[in-house]
């Protein structure tokens, strides 16, 4: 019996992902739930095991293959042998197919049925038939991205069979971005003075090589995490208004206190103690007293969140080649330093290890980066787009120092908040760092 | 063409058919020595004498008793109300008796009767001189019911309100009285308005401001400022309370996908509540924006000119929802 191969649903906004390898080669058996291809997707890498034990037959997406979701990739020959039947009928396989993640759920559950045309009368809605039953999944108003589509954008989407892609790519113009009558029949107006023989939108053009590359030189293509990162901070850096604001703060007690501590702290929790855990709950308790940093802005409303889901960036490789990953540590605010210690160092080697899974990557409302771990004195972090602000954390570094009118020596850091400016003014950014600066320098330990 | 005012306009439509047709006859308060309260009916009495202009006592419910009666065997009669206020001393008269005539008789008498009188407000006639009752009687099978706000659909509703063979409430707009003037068609003309037709007195793509009364005017000038504002607001002026031109406004709504529906009386239960009603049931799927409706509060008209100007519906309301509407 033969059984598909399916590239899952990874997430709710992956459509597509790369083969990386295959870890087995056409003709080799495999044990069911044991890892047989790595997959690269904007979120994550990842591993798909077997649905079934059996051979694989047959490998339908070579390596670097992009595939989209639900794609088959390979075919396993079930329970025996592998049998010399080199074509498997397309019956086979349709009727065998198995799903490895849960059915995908779309973007936009509830979007309008293309395939439902109302007959529109000339004239008199007294002929109207009666309203159809809601199509399936939903009521078939709200479509991804929490965008709103009045009754009669949705008719003439229907009746132009504008893809969902097509519509959303409207820029609205009514209220909060909504996509009004007008946007709508303009964008058609467009579509119908451009001759575009494919409905669908032409591929981003690539900067293919015309040749070979040159003598020293290497051509990467741009893939998978990698792209993802570049359209991401692309977008984050276009839409935000970045400003950065410094401060210094004092390390000393903190010092002192790790110092003195990481020991017993390691023994009786079983996880070493970084500076990491302190930042995280200092900036947690300060983004609820400042809470429009812990907010996105999305058309003309702000989200503001009184919750922190705090997203705590790890490079990865050993050199930070292999990219960046953030991972969310949730409800950060509810959490104690050991709590957060655990988790993070938890989430942290899970990242490394590349088997974060994709809920651990979403969700976050800050985002905290340490550009000190490699030793960086003082930077510019890029916004988490949609966030609304990133901190910091740069180098602590002895440093001499005025007190009291006298020069001292201390452990001194500066913190660097990048912010969106179009919601966040200077001051209440500052007053927000000087509050996390207080939080650190006059901390207490708190379990 | 001549030059008149709404109130002129209505007295000369009553005029020609007087002369037209001697079934025509007037009862009222005041109508005839007087002329009318408002002057409506001046010069009547002398022209037609007291059998076809009859003052009548200060008993609504006599003035319409008689006028559906004498409707009943084939005149032609124009009731005035003093102030459409007190129609509803005659109310059981009107709903009860002149809009189930017809019904009642199995269809073999037809009741030929003109209701009349000013209504609304704006002019500080407080409490029982500034109402606009015609929700009441939308509700009620078998009666018409017209209010027009230029001379021209006054005169042409007139005369076929009188020519009609049923009952018709006849609502006249006494702040457009001696405001509005407008042109009518001479004499020989014949010139009618139908029932059940409204007007686009604007035309516009942005949203349709559906009205009548003194609120077309009032959304005329709205929507000649929102045109500075870049929104082009059409606005459909019903003429016709009941019947309901709904083709008009279906036109109007399909064109616009944004409604804002303006009435003088209160909020509550007004007609605009039944145009939306059947806008939300028929044209949904030709939405783009919520029915908004700017109407009177919840309230009776105050005596006071700025508790007037606060309950009533102002220009200003009527801008401040339209824009709501235009950038929906």
């Amino acid at each position: 019996m033969a059984v598909s191969v399916v590239m899952p649903e990874l997430g709710e906004s992956i459509v597509e992902g790369t083969i990386v390898r295959w870890l087995k080669n056409e003709g080799d058996p495999v044990q069911e739930d044991e890892p047989i291809v790595e997959i690269m997707t904007d979120k994550v890498n990842t591993e798909l095991p077997a649905p079934a034990s059996g051979v694989l037959k047959r490998i339908l997406a070579p390596a670097n293959a992009v595939v989209r979701v639900g794609q088959e990739l390979a075919i396993i020959e079930a329970g025996g042998e592998a049998d010399h039947e080199t074509t498997p009928t397309v019956t086979e396989q349709a009727s065998e197919s198995v799903v490895l993640a849960p059915p995908p759920v779309p973007d936009t559950a509830g979007f309008y049925a293309p395939s439902e045309p109302v007959s529109s009368t000339a004239e008199g809605t007294e002929a109207r038939p009666a309203p159809t039953p809601a199509p399936p999944a939903g009521d078939g108003k709200r479509a991804g991205r929490g965008l709103f589509l009045s009754p009669v954008v949705q008719k003439i989407a229907r009746e132009h069979n504008l893809s969902e892609q097509e519509l959303l790519s409207i820029q609205g113009t009514g209220a909060g971005g909504r996509i009004t009558r007008a946007d709508v029949e303009r964008y058609l107006a467009q579509r119908a003075a451009v001759p575009q023989p494919t409905p669908a939108p032409a591929p981003a053009p690539q900067p293919t090589p015309a040749a070979a590359p040159r003598e020293g030189e290497e051509i990467i293509p741009l893939v998978g995490m990698r792209k993802a990162i570049a359209e991401h901070l692309a977008r984050s850096y276009q839409t935000a208004v970045h400003v950065t604001t410094v401060i210094q703060v004092d390390v000393s007690r903190l010092v002192e206190f790790r110092e003195r501590n990481k020991e017993s702290f390691q023994q009786q929790y079983g996880v070493r103690l970084t500076y990491t855990p302190f930042f995280i709950k200092a900036a947690a308790d300060a983004l609820l007293e400042f809470p429009m940093l812990n907010a996105s802005l999305v058309g003309d409303q702000i989200i503001v969140r009184h919750y922190v889901h705090m997203g705590v960036a790890v490079a990865l490789g050993e050199k930070g080649e292999e990219g960046l990953i953030v991972p969310v540590i949730r409800d950060a605010h509810k959490k104690s330093i050991v709590e957060l210690a655990r988790e993070l160092e938890a989430i942290a080697q899970r990242a490394r290890a590349k088997s974060i899974s994709l809920a651990e990557v979403q969700g976050a409302t800050f985002t905290l980066t340490n550009p000190g771990s490699y030793g960086a004195l003082i930077g510019t972090p890029l916004i988490n787009h949609p966030q609304t602000a990133i901190l910091g954390t740069y180098a602590i570094v002895k440093m001499p120092v005025v007190i009291n009118d006298m020069i001292a020596i201390r452990p001194m850091m500066h913190l660097c908040l990048s912010y969106d400016h179009r919601l966040i003014d200077g001051m209440y950014a500052g007053r927000f760092l000087q509050r996390v600066k207080r939080a650190i320098e006059e901390f207490e330990f708190f379990r | 063409m001549r030059e008149v005012t709404l109130l002129e306009a209505i007295r000369t439509a009553m005029w020609e058919e007087m002369e037209r047709d001697p079934n025509v006859f007037l009862i009222g308060e005041d109508i005839g020595r007087l002329g009318g309260a408002f002057g409506v009916t001046h010069g009547f009495l002398e022209r037609f004498g007291p059998d076809r202009v009859v003052d009548a006592p200060i008993s609504e419910t006599a003035i319409i008793g008689v006028a559906v009666g004498a409707a009943a065997m084939g005149k032609r009669p124009i009731a005035e109300m003093q102030f459409m206020d007190f129609i509803s001393c005659g109310f059981d008269q009107v709903v009860n008796v002149a809009a189930t005539y017809r019904y009642r008789s199995g269809g073999t008498v037809s009741l030929p009767l003109v209701i009349r009188g000013p209504s609304g407000g704006y002019v500080g006639g407080s409490l029982y001189h500034s109402q606009q009752f015609e929700a009441w009687f939308f509700h009620v099978p078998g009666l018409k019911v017209v209010q027009p706000a230029f001379p021209d659909d006054a005169y042409g509703l007139m005369k076929a309100a009188i020519r009609d063979n049923n009952p018709v409430l006849f609502f006249e707009h006494k702040f457009l009285y001696r405001r509005i003037k407008g042109h009518i068609p001479q004499p020989g003309e014949d010139f009618i308005v139908p029932l059940g037709e409204a007007r686009i007195r604007r035309e516009g793509t942005h949203l349709s401001i559906i009205t009548y009364g003194a609120m077309v005017h009032f959304a005329l000038e709205a929507a000649q400022q929102l045109e500075t504002e870049g929104i082009s607001a059409e606005v459909v002026d019903l003429r016709t309370i009941k019947p309901l031109d709904m083709e008009t406004i279906f036109h109007s709504v399909r064109k616009t996908s944004k409604v804002l529906i303006v009435y003088e009386a209160p909020l509550t239960g007004g007609v605009g509540a039944e145009i939306a009603a059947r806008l939300a049931e028929h044209l949904f799927e030709w939405l783009d924006a919520p029915i908004m409706r700017v109407a009177a509060k919840d309230s009776f008209v105050p005596f006071a000119e700025p508790l007037e100007k606060f309950v009533l519906p102002s220009v200003d309301d009527i801008l401040m929802a339209a824009r709501q509407l235009a950038h929906y």
